[in-house]
């Protein structure tokens, strides 16, 4: 078992470790202007206000302006490291998509929105956040014992993806995965077992079939693999223990789950069994999206201000989406 | 012009030869033909697709009511009846094609059901119109074997 080094890639095995250590690479970048639409919640508050103190960001609060201080007063947070822009109810998403298309913003988060509306109005073609990739959901979580980080995707956008959409999450995730020091990602394609199994588990299928596809370098430098059981794909004792080969198997920078269920899980398996706290952001669209779960703490939300933070790329005035 | 003959028979040895010389003593092309057990005991099903004149085939149902083993013909008409085809197509794996292979599947609901590290075997159950359009997509990618089960249909309900 390779040992624990804060926030560095151990670039023999390309391995990464210390998730806080990683996202705290947000610190070092210059600050970027982050939209939030109605925060009204203590936790983005508190998330918010954190990284402002850490430079991480600067926020511009989109909602109603009397609710925001009201709530930032009630949970001991200084409105006065926000810009507030006033809006109401009835247009507050578009206000904060606005933002963005008009260049006052460089990502955004959502606060007490509803995910679906969120993102729905993200997707009108009028705020130039939607690209020719598909959105998808990446968490960044780390192995409790070893501090080791890995990827998971998808646990709150594609529902079911079929195989065209699933070469898209697996690209996403591949181009974040770079972008956070791990050059070339080990992908597992997540199934509940190592051989294909038809009808049964057309998960196994997909997982077989893309390995092969990522074997014609589509994705540039990375090395797909599966399918795996998320033990064999994580875990190198678990995988040597069931003779399971390869470069992927047990160290997994990133895990394709094949459906939301399993990411979902995933996610609040760690969460609420393990009790850490994970980042996570939306990707494919032109910039870095924050949507943060109601249930996830200020914790959560600040971990995935900084995770969105670090995948912009700065080209002068203003970030862009990697 | 297409006839689908819905044959029932006793399912005895021999009751196929039969059937089959009578078509061929009338010159007529047998498409497909799909037989099997039915609801009743001893009793098969034979589903015929031929290609002929409307004469011919009224001459041939006439022999065929003649055979001992026939118990019912019926001349089942588009649109009064329920047909299917069953598929089995196995495509050889070009792993950059493999996103647009499915992606027809996807398009005709046509099944993975096998697959190796140089071919893939799809199932389809259609009518026969998307059945030859399955076929004639997939051709491209290099149809390495393939199967058809011809119709099989019922009378509409």
């Amino acid at each position: 078992m390779e040992g624990k080094d804060t926030g560095k890639s151990d670039r023999a095995g390309g391995d990464l470790f210390d998730m806080r250590g990683v996202l705290a690479g947000a610190r070092r970048l210059a600050p970027a202007r982050l939209v939030v639409v109605n925060p009204y919640d203590a936790a983005t508050l508190e998330a918010v206000s954190r990284a402002v103190e850490q430079g991480v960001v600067h926020p511009v609060m989109v909602g109603s302006v009397e609710r925001i201080r009201e709530a930032a007063r009630g949970c001991g947070v200084d409105a006065g490291d926000f810009t507030l822009v006033g809006a109401d109810a009835q247009d507050v998403l578009e206000r904060g998509a606005a933002l963005l298309r008009d260049g006052e913003a460089d990502f955004i988060m959502k606060g007490m929105v509803g995910t679906g509306a969120f993102i729905h109005e993200l997707l009108d073609p009028r705020w130039g956040v939607r690209t020719e990739n598909i959105l998808s959901h990446l968490g960044m979580m780390e192995i409790p014992e070893t501090g080791r980080v890995f990827l998971v995707s998808d646990a709150a956008i594609n529902i079911l993806p079929n195989f065209s959409r699933k070469i898209q999450i697996v690209r996403n995730a591949v181009s974040a995965a770079r972008r956070i020091g791990i050059p070339r990602p080990r992908v597992a394609m997540l199934a509940a077992v190592e051989t294909v199994k038809l009808p049964a588990m057309p998960a196994t299928l997909d997982a077989f079939l893309m390995k092969k596809y990522a074997g014609t370098g589509v994705f540039g430098p990375c090395l797909v693999d599966g399918p795996f059981a998320f033990d064999n794909a994580i875990d190198p004792e678990k995988a040597g223990e069931k003779g399971i080969g390869g470069p992927v198997a047990g160290r997994a920078d990133v895990v394709i789950t094949p459906n939301i269920e399993t990411g979902n899980v995933i996610w609040k398996f760690y969460t609420c069994v393990q009790r850490a706290n994970p980042a996570g952001v939306v990707l494919g669209g032109s910039c870095p999206i924050v949507v943060p779960s109601r249930a996830d703490d200020a914790v959560t939300k600040l971990l995935s201000i900084q995770f969105a933070r670090l995948l912009l790329v700065d080209d002068g005035t203003r970030p862009a989406y990697y | 012009m297409k006839y689908t003959l819905s044959c029932l028979v006793d399912n005895v040895p021999g009751v196929l030869a039969k059937i089959a010389r009578t078509f061929a003593q009338e010159k007529i092309n047998i498409l497909s033909i799909a037989a099997g057990e039915i609801e009743e005991e001893d009793k098969s099903r034979m589903t015929i697709v031929v290609d002929a004149d409307e004469s011919t085939v009224k001459r041939a149902e006439e022999h065929l009511q003649g055979i001992e083993e026939v118990i019912r013909l019926v001349d089942l008409k588009e649109g009064e009846l329920i047909d299917m085809e069953l598929l089995l197509i196995k495509i050889h794996i070009l792993p950059e094609k493999i996103p647009q292979i499915l992606q027809i599947a996807e398009l005709f609901n046509a099944e993975v059901i096998a697959v190796s590290e140089s071919a893939m075997v799809l199932a389809l159950h259609s009518e026969e119109k998307r059945v030859n359009g399955l076929v004639r997509m997939l051709k491209q990618y290099g149809i390495e074997e393939m199967s058809r089960s011809g119709r099989i249909a019922v009378s509409a309900p």
